[in-house]
């Protein structure tokens, strides 16, 4: 039962990220928190996905089927979060192929990019909300150097995580 | 060799370099492309220059993991369903298993002080990650005073109801479909 559940959150997260890279992840928060992971153990895993090879949210949905239901849930997660993908996948190559430089799918993804920019912003403030981030003068102190390190100077995520870990470490 | 050993071998290639690629490729999706390219498109030729482009095209505007997306598409270019389903369980399988120890190591370690400390300071980190692909997103974009209201509208109206993503999502694709739809039609006239 719990194993029907798992897929068809991460069935719902696959089919619905549209627009790449973070995409994945205000869904992820709302299906993850009904599976009990919810506020810093979120934030974790997501520093974790991050650190590991892959994409960060197939690999979010990985360690949710994990905790919830061992290796078989992990199997049910990342399974029901890819397969359905890659059958549209199949369907798409083989009917748009023609249409590839339709100007009607560069101007629906203008539009619906300011969607995903709108959500991923939401999961930014309701994580920043969770760790508790705007009264810990600390924390806002990583934040600022990560957010000018990540975006003016483009450092890696890793390199980026494990200096903010060592300087936990340090400062905590 | 008939049909059937050929497909068989190239099957087996595409999930080898395809597992190989996404061992090696941290940081998830972007970063995958140039090796992809250097693998299918200069050391096999499978796939010409051009072709690979609209395949990124595809992978990127299709829902999901675009890394898992395009290793999808290119199996099933190579040697069709079972070319699909080799290259991106060669893509999958190598972070699934990362994630596995990954998963038991920390479950097992959360509770030690050292850890709580090295994630306390990671999360405000993570954070700032966030914030940074929303700024990147934005940059793209070319975000102005006028398409700037979309993105804040949603962004308050979802906390202030606390309405799941997934009804934003659904409802953002039809506006954007129909926006399209739209645009296409007027310039068309």
């Amino acid at each position: 039962m719990i194993l029907l559940e798992i897929a068809l959150a991460f069935l719902i997260v696959g089919l619905l990220s549209l627009g790449g890279g973070y995409a994945m992840i205000p869904l992820l928060q709302r299906e993850a928190a009904k599976f009990g992971i919810l506020g810093k153990e979120f934030v974790d895993i997501v520093a974790v996905a991050e650190m590991t090879p892959g994409p960060v949210g197939v690999n979010l949905s990985t360690y949710t089927g994990y905790k919830v239901a061992g290796a078989l849930g992990a199997i049910v997660a990342t399974a029901s979060n890819v397969a359905p993908t890659a059958i549209l996948m199949l369907i798409a190559v083989e009917l748009f192929y023609r249409f590839r430089a339709d100007a009607r799918v560069e101007e629906f993804f203008k539009g619906f990019r300011l969607v995903v920019i709108g959500l991923i912003a939401v999961a930014a403030i309701l994580m920043a909300e969770a760790i508790g981030l705007y009264a810990d003068y600390k924390g806002m102190a990583i934040f600022s150097a990560a957010l000018t390190l990540g975006y003016k100077y483009k450092v890696h995520p890793i390199p980026l995580i494990l200096a903010a870990g060592a300087l936990g470490l340090l400062i905590y | 060799m008939g049909m059937e050993g050929y497909r068989h071998g190239r099957c087996l290639e595409l999930f080898s370099i395809f597992s190989k690629i996404s061992t090696f490729t941290l940081g998830g999706g972007l970063a995958m492309i140039p090796l992809i390219e250097r693998e299918v498109v200069e050391r096999k030729g499978w796939v010409d220059g051009e072709e690979f482009l609209d395949l990124v095209g595809i992978a990127q505007s299709m829902p999901g993991a675009m890394a898992i997306n395009l290793s999808t598409c290119v199996g099933y270019k190579v040697a069709g369903v079972r070319g699909a389903m080799s290259a991106s369980l060669g893509a999958v399988l190598p972070p699934f298993l990362s994630i596995l120890l990954a998963a038991s190591f920390l479950l097992a370690v959360r509770d030690s002080p050292i850890v709580e400390r090295f994630f306390e300071g990671v999360r405000p980190a993570v954070v700032a990650l966030i914030a940074v692909s929303v700024l990147r997103l934005s940059r793209a974009a070319g975000i102005g005073k006028r398409t700037a209201a979309i993105p804040i509208a949603i962004v308050l109206v979802v906390l202030i109801s606390g309405i799941h993503p997934m009804y934003v999502v659904a409802i953002g694709i039809g506006a954007s479909a129909l926006w399209a739809i739209a645009r296409a039609r007027r310039v068309a006239i």
